[in-house]
């Protein structure tokens, strides 16, 4: 049952009042109507055998009354139909009358049928509306009952009360002892004041006094000091009631207990805050990892080139000796460098820091720049096809995560097809959408590594023998999320690796 | 001899620097954080200052911040950073702080070095044109703190913190929201360039107040001020007109 509904009495649903039977199955019904019967065949016997007749037909009456005896409206209706042909039967068979007799009968007999018909409509009048007395009688009953059920099943949930115009308390609910703490005597004649916390700007009451007061139902939740000082949270609902003039006479207030809700939200709360400060150590230690990172590496690379520089003044022949452990280990600290910066990213992107900012431009010619500074740092020639297919026209993306994608993605396509044919690119501008493909025709990736190739750190075996970190394709799949794009990857092993990355345009 | 300071507090880095500078011919003093390096470069006057960001007692941000207000009126060497500070942010802070470069750590020595050449020759040339220009106002005014030797050493106070400095002969003393009082060996003529260049007002000849500290003025031939900390500045006279536009514009 919505809450609308409560107290809210609908008739005939449930308790739909019963319809009064008209042949009560009253054991002492047929006797009634046997005895009228017999009255009524004596009557006319001696109306018959009698010479004048019966004193003009007036004791016909007495079974109509006897008909109502039985309490039945269709019998009495019969017994005054009997007594009124019966009446004008014996009119017109055996009794002569004198002429003159015959008049006085006839004025005698109809005004016995007028009696018995005037009997007949104020009996049935009575009967009717004593039976709709008791029709009325039944579905107050029906309605009482339904009212208390419903009453009852409220009185279980809901902490109910009422207070007089000034907020003395009138009545309360066994819930309402029940929370509080309080017994009846203590709280009826207090005011409602008794059960304030004092947790609420004093403003949140004046509102509400000021808005019932004007008629108007009041909602809110409010904490409420029990007895023992423990609070407990209500959900409140506090309506005036009117009298027939309008005036209001008191205030029903209907609270729900909603402590354990409000201990949840605050777990909640206290859960989610959590995560975020989580988050934001996490984030931190990333920077501050990366920092402490950096100063040894400083010092080995200065001390490195301080060595270098040293080596300027030696032989040759020793120089190049040297040169070449110089330039591995400058190599190995920008590989640990490169490392961090990515981590670092990735800790900046996954505390959701990096916010795209998006800005329109030539998405082609951007993809042209990228292709051609790829294929320019390529030692055997190899450069990039490019493709497009619909027309060209402007997107708008955060230009520098696009451009930190499809860098990786070159990158890989260059770096793990050598010595195979040229990597292509096809740029598809679509209804809604444009995506850019990159292809190559180098070593692809076995199908069982598909699945984990997004994995940060993770790398396919067959990817061992190339210079690699395992970050790239996790940055590059961040890069797209956050330009709300899509990354798809298919390969196979030995021929081919295609990844395309989709971009929704407005 | 061109003369390099390095403010470095990673001792094994600072020497490294140190002896990749001195092979490459330079004459070069150390310090191991902000306060040091401020004193040295105030009294040494270095040709180039190499710094990091991240030290102990004050920061290499802190540092140059005290520099350009410090040093307004004068040459201020190339102030490069060199620090294990990446991030974006960073970066641009200390760019905007108006540092000549931003070198991340690790560095290539040949790398440093080439810059270093670039800045100083840059230097010299507009040393020997005299066509120098001087820290762009907006970099000191984007600098929220004042630079103030104390007794104790270098202190680094928010603008915000300071309710009034008053002047007492050849000395000053600020006071700060806090309570606390800083007392000062130098005129006040050293700080009302900045101060009044900011949210201050010279009230008296020898005070000049916050103005979002005051909280009302009481009537008199000059009157006074009564301030948030609950202290009182006295207004002369001749400096009531300015004091009531600028109350009336609050």
């Amino acid at each position: 049952m919505s809450g609308g509904s409560i107290g809210q009495i609908k008739l005939g649903q449930h308790g739909k009042p019963g319809k009064i039977p008209l042949f009560n199955s009253d054991p002492g019904q047929g006797m009634k109507l046997f005895l009228c019967l017999g009255v009524a065949t004596i009557i006319f016997v001696a109306d018959i055998l009698l010479p004048s007749g019966l004193a003009g037909g007036q004791p016909y009456v007495l079974v109509v009354l006897m008909a109502v005896w039985s309490r039945n409206i269709q019998w009495t209706f019969t017994f005054a139909v009997l007594g009124t042909v019966l009446n004008i039967v014996v009119l017109f068979t055996g009794v002569t009358y004198l002429d003159s007799d015959l008049y006085i009968a006839l004025a005698n007999r109809l005004f016995a049928i007028l009696i018995i018909w005037v009997l007949q409509i104020i009996l049935i009048r009575n009967i009717k509306a004593k039976q709709s007395l008791e029709k009325h009688k039944i579905e107050l009953e029906l309605l009482t009952n339904e009212l208390m059920q419903r009453m009852n099943a409220v009185n279980l949930s809901a902490i109910i009360s009422e207070t007089d115009v000034k907020g003395n308390i009138i009545f309360v609910n066994d819930k309402f002892c029940e929370i509080s703490g309080y017994s009846r005597d203590e709280l009826i004649g207090q005011n409602h004041r008794l059960l304030k916390s004092g947790k609420h700007p004093e403003g949140l009451f004046v509102g509400m006094w000021k808005s019932i007061s004007l008629g108007n139902t009041w909602q809110g939740e409010i904490i409420n000091k029990k007895k023992n000082g423990d609070l407990y949270w209500v959900a409140t609902t506090i309506a005036p009631f009117k009298n027939l003039k309008g005036n209001i006479i008191k205030f029903i207030s209907v609270r729900f207990d909603i402590t354990k809700e409000k201990q949840q939200q605050k777990k909640l709360k206290e859960s989610l805050k959590r995560e975020k400060d989580l988050t934001e150590l996490k984030s931190r230690f990333v920077s501050n990892a990366s920092h402490q990172f950096r100063t040894p590496l400083t010092i080995i690379q200065s001390s490195l080139g301080l060595l270098e520089s040293h080596s300027e003044f030696s032989s040759e022949a020793s120089k190049k000796r040297f040169q070449k452990s110089y330039t591995r280990i400058k190599e190995q600290i920008e590989r640990m460098t490169e490392l961090m910066n990515d981590v670092l990213i990735l800790g900046k992107i996954s505390s959701k820091e990096i916010s795209p900012v998006k800005n329109e431009f030539d998405l082609v010619r951007q993809c042209e720049i990228l292709a051609d500074k790829y294929a320019k740092s390529q030692d055997d020639g190899r450069a990039i096809d490019i493709r497009i297919e619909g027309t060209e026209r402007n997107i708008t993306l955060d230009q520098t995560l696009m451009v930190n994608a499809l860098s990786n993605i070159l990158n890989n396509a260059f770096k793990y097809s050598k010595g195979c044919p040229n990597p292509e690119m096809l740029i598809e501008f679509k209804k809604g959408s444009v995506s850019i493909s990159v292809t190559d025709f180098g070593v692809g990736i076995p199908e069982k590594d598909i699945n984990r190739i997004f994995e940060s750190f993770y790398r396919s075996p067959n990817a061992i023998q190339f210079p690699g970190k395992g970050l790239g394709l996790t940055m590059v799949e961040e890069y797209v999320k956050l330009n709300n794009g899509e990354i798809n990857l298919t390969s196979k092993e030995k021929e081919q690796t295609t990844i395309t990355i989709t971009y929704k345009t407005s | 001899m061109e003369h390099i300071l390095v403010v470095e507090d990673e001792q094994y880095i600072r020497e490294a620097i140190k002896d990749i500078l001195e092979l490459a011919g330079y004459q070069v003093s150390e310090a191991s954080d902000g306060l040091k390096g401020f004193e040295s470069i105030t009294k040494q006057s270095p040709d180039l200052v190499l710094c990091d960001v991240n030290m102990p007692k004050m920061d290499g941000f802190e540092l140059l911040g005290a520099i350009n207000q410090h040093m307004k009126d004068e040459i201020i060497p190339p102030f490069l950073f060199l620090t294990a500070r990446v991030e974006r942010n960073d970066i641009r802070h200390g760019l905007s702080m108006g540092a000549d470069d931003y070198i991340l750590k690790p560095f290539d020595h040949k790398e440093l070095l080439d810059i270093i050449r670039l800045r100083l020759d840059k230097r010299k040339k507009l040393l020997s044109t005299g066509a120098y220009t001087d820290p762009a106002e907006e970099i000191v005014h984007s600098f929220n703190k004042l630079a103030l030797p104390s007794d104790n050493g270098l202190e680094m106070i928010e603008f915000e913190d300071i309710v009034k400095c008053q002047a007492e002969r050849a000395y000053c003393r600020f006071h700060l929201i806090n309570g606390k009082k800083i007392l000062v060996s130098k005129p006040l003529k050293e700080f009302e360039g900045i101060l009044l260049s900011r949210q201050f007002l010279r009230v008296h000849k020898s005070t000049i107040v916050n103005t979002s500290y005051i909280q009302r003025y009481v009537k008199g031939k000059g009157g006074y001020l009564v301030l948030k900390d609950g202290s009182h500045a006295n207004v002369s006279v001749r400096r009531k007109e300015e004091l009531m536009r600028v109350i009336r514009q609050k």
